[in-house]
């Protein structure tokens, strides 16, 4: 994985079949200082640019031609298999589907994102969320996290403080400690404190890596619903 | 029985047992044995018409034999009344008449026709000589010589000649008893020639007549040449442990086989309660004609059916000839709205009881309409239910449609003007006022909640996880949107037939708006279990209950949808008990 300096902007490539959305989002991805180095219409596309350009990020609708389900999905694992996490892959779907999200980011592993469509429109959420999968991270849309945050028949998250809920839809979403720390305008270390806390009381094994945690808060919150 | 009929049967009986004490004829009140069974073989001849009539009422038989059994009294009249004018006279000249009519009973039993003309000539054969006999025992008969001697004279006597009178009746006795020995055989011959069904009743009949017809000829020979020739013909009816007299065995050999043959004929209405239990069960074709075989008693009998305008096949399908009447085989045609629908080819005999082919015809037609109308049922209903599968397919696929046509176009488009408001907002800068920012801060939060409802509406259309991921997934979706604290419980992995899943999901999917909506529960549980071949979904709630199918189109609906998909919907909902949607689904599709 290249480390991005500030002298080099990340070079992204940005595919989506709707020739109006993804004209839309170069110009959003450049004017949040992003250099966009190609573009696709398809999932072959894709992959002939990525090879082509050597990007740092790929951004993926999920839907694209020719059978408009999942070609998104297969041209990323395509691409995930060629080049391993030397590239970050953040999806854009339609769909508010926490098991899509959940199916990504374990399939894909680090250095990967699953994103709600309309976030392109917000500048800052958008270009954050391409930069954390730039270095690694696993990036959740926001409000899937918060349709796993409900009650449920025996509820374990009514044992979480006030804080310790802002902290694990954080975690959920793919933020390391510091980030959300920063997010909160507490210290990383209250911030460790929080997440041992929601660990041990929510019965989860404590992990180290950034990604394992998120699978595990989600893995977590979805089995709730099952029994 | 009718009143009449018992007034028939309980005569003898009645007459016997007021007379009884009258009885003063030689002998008679010293041999009680003899006497009661005099009595009763008569009266076994009047039950076994009655037995024969009300079973074969289109038959003359019954009635020949209850005449029968009256005639048998005539010659114990002179018992009763040996002292009252010319009845000893009458008394002796008359007997033997019932022999006339068992004779014709024996040749037509359980019907009324002779089959053969022969039959017919043995039969007035037997009257014949009967009358000839009685004629002249009435002109020669002079009191105390051939009858008992009361005090009144024969008034018919017109040749008083003791030896020529006694020698004539010894002749025309014999001759009698000829005629009936031919009978006798006649009736043996028929036996042999009847169908099974038929000779199955006749054997005790015939049996019982050939006993008749022997010993009526063997007791006449013995008569006529002298009484130790008829010692010798008869040396059991001689012997001493025999307790009857030789007349009486001949008299009720035949009656005892009348009375168990009648017994032994089946009622039109048994036959037809046999072939209605018979045709229980389906395929009726493969049925029909074991059951008419057994019922009406033709193990020969066959059913065809016709294949079109000229060829004909059985019961199992296989090819057969026409069916046509031939020598001792009736082709009976069952016919239903003009059409020959079935021909039964079986024994012509069975035509000498037209109310049992009546019946059975008519059982038959019934059966068969009965099935043909259940037919017609059942690929109308299998029609509608495809009719109604295609309904629901077609439907499913508009959906499809609508869905890909909201997440290619407007949903696109929408993002992208959210992409462009955002632009614009950022050209302007901090040059814009700050009503222009607030404006396209508002414009952004409507178009946000636009594109989310657009979503919503689209995955209602056509679940993209449904269609993508399977049922189990999409339902785990469902429940991750319920406000209702949801559990899930899949109790099987992978996929289904595409329509099995939408019915599945639209299932759990309307039951939990109607909890969301109504119910006021605290939980909900949702089950997806395979058993059997089915797939069982059932969403049970905590809440008020009190729902019904009636009062909402979206469980009616519901209720639609599983029986378009082949399955079954069941909804209870006590009030205050909480709510149960359960639907069973076949997976072989």
């Amino acid at each position: 994985m290249t480390a991005p300096g500030p002298a080099r902007p990340l070079r992204v490539v940005v595919a989506d079949d709707s020739l109006l959305l993804r004209e839309g989002i170069v110009r959003i991805l450049e004017r949040a200082g992003l250099d966009v180095v190609g573009v696709a219409a398809d999932g072959d596309e894709l992959l002939a640019v990525v090879d082509a350009t050597n990007p740092d990020v790929a951004i993926v609708d999920i839907r694209m031609p020719p059978t408009h389900t999942d070609e998104g999905l297969v041209a990323v694992r395509r691409v995930r298999a060629s080049r391993g996490t030397s590239i970050g892959l953040l999806v854009l779907s339609q769909h508010l589907e926490p098991a899509f999200a959940q199916e990504l980011v374990t399939d894909i592993g680090p250095a990967s994102g699953y994103l709600l469509k309309e976030r392109v429109a917000d500048a800052g959420v958008f270009a954050d969320a391409v930069r954390r999968v730039a270095t690694g991270q696993v990036v959740i849309d926001p409000d899937i996290v918060k349709r796993l945050l409900r009650p449920s028949p025996r509820d374990e998250l009514a044992d979480l403080t006030e804080r310790e809920r802002d902290v694990i839809a954080l975690l959920a979403e793919g933020r390391t400690n510091q980030a959300i720390g920063d997010r909160l305008d507490v210290a990383t270390k209250t911030v460790e404190t929080h997440v041992n806390a929601i660990f041990s009381k929510l019965g989860l094994e404590p992990a180290e890596d950034d990604n394992r945690r998120v699978l595990a808060v989600l893995a977590y919150l979805r089995a709730r619903t099952t029994t | 029985m009718t009143s009449w009929r018992r007034l028939l049967i309980a005569a003898p009986v009645v007459v016997f047992a007021a007379t009884w004490p009258l009885i003063d004829g030689p002998g008679f009140r010293t041999d009680a044995l003899a006497f009661i069974t005099d009595a009763v073989t008569g009266w076994i001849l009047v039950a076994a018409g009655l037995v024969t009539w009300s079973r074969r009422p289109d038959s003359r038989t019954g009635v020949w034999l209850v005449a029968a059994g009256y005639l048998w009294y005539v010659g114990d009249l002179y018992f009763v009344l040996p002292s009252v004018s010319i009845v000893p006279l009458l008394s002796f000249g008359l007997r033997g008449a019932y022999d006339v009519l068992l004779a014709a009973a024996l040749l037509t039993f359980p019907g009324s026709r002779f089959s053969r003309r022969p039959a017919r000539l043995a039969v007035l054969g037997v009257a014949a000589t009967w009358g000839a006999r009685a004629v002249t025992f009435l002109i020669t008969a002079r009191p105390g010589f051939g009858y008992p001697d009361n005090g009144t004279p024969n008034p018919f006597l017109l040749f008083d000649d003791g030896a020529l009178a006694h020698n004539l009746d010894l002749d025309l006795t014999m001759a009698r008893g000829v005629a009936i020995l031919i009978v006798g055989l006649m009736a043996a011959v028929r036996l042999t020639r009847v169908s099974p069904a038929t000779r199955r009743v006749l054997m005790p009949v015939t049996i019982g007549g050939v006993i008749w017809a022997t010993t009526t000829f063997l007791v006449d020979l013995g008569a006529l040449v002298d009484a130790n020739v008829r010692g010798q013909l008869l040396p059991w009816a001689h012997a001493a442990w025999w307790p009857v007299p030789e007349y009486l065995v001949r008299g009720s050999a035949a009656p005892v086989g009348f009375l168990v043959g009648a017994l032994m004929l089946r009622t039109a209405r048994s036959a037809v309660v046999d072939l209605v239990t018979g045709f229980e069960g389906r395929p009726l074709r493969a049925r029909l004609e074991p059951s008419l075989r057994s019922a009406i008693g033709d193990p020969g009998l066959r059913v065809l059916y016709p294949d079109g305008d000229t060829s004909w096949s059985d019961g199992t399908g296989r090819t057969a000839g026409a069916p046509t009447a031939s020598p001792g085989i009736a082709a009976t045609p069952i016919i239903s709205h003009g059409q020959t629908r079935a021909v039964l080819l079986h024994d012509a005999a069975l035509l000498e009881d037209p109310g049992l082919v009546g019946a059975v015809t008519a059982t038959v037609r019934l059966a068969i309409d009965n099935e043909q109308l259940t037919e017609d049922l059942e690929a109308q209903l299998e029609e509608t239910r495809a009719s109604r599968r295609r309904i629901v397919d077609a439907a499913d696929a508009e959906r499809q449609r609508i869905e890909r046509d909201l997440h290619d176009g407007a949903q696109q488009r929408l993002v992208s003007l959210a992409i462009s408001l955002r632009m614009l907002g950022d050209s302007l800068g901090d040059e814009a006022s700050s009503e222009v920012r607030d404006e396209l801060s508002a414009a952004g939060t409507e178009l946000r909640e636009a594109i989310e409802e657009l979503r919503e509406l689209a995955h209602g259309l056509d679940p993209a996880i449904l269609r993508e991921s399977g049922l189990g997934p999409a339902v785990r979706s469902l429940a991750e949107r319920c406000p209702t604290p949801t559990r899930v419980r899949i109790e099987f992995d992978g996929r289904l037939a595409r329509p099995i899943e939408a019915t599945a999901y639209f299932v759990v999917a309307e039951a939990l708006t109607n909890v969301t909506k109504h119910a006021s529960a605290t939980a909900v549980a949702v089950s997806l279990r395979l058993d059997g071949g089915h797939l069982l979904v059932e969403v049970e709630d905590d809440g008020l209950g009190g729902a019904s199918a009636a009062s909402g189109s979206g469980l009616r609906g519901l209720a639609d949808r599983v029986a378009a998909a082949g399955g079954r919907f069941d909804l209870g909902s006590v009030a205050g008990r909480g709510t149960r949607v359960a639907a069973v689904l076949p997976i072989g599709q």
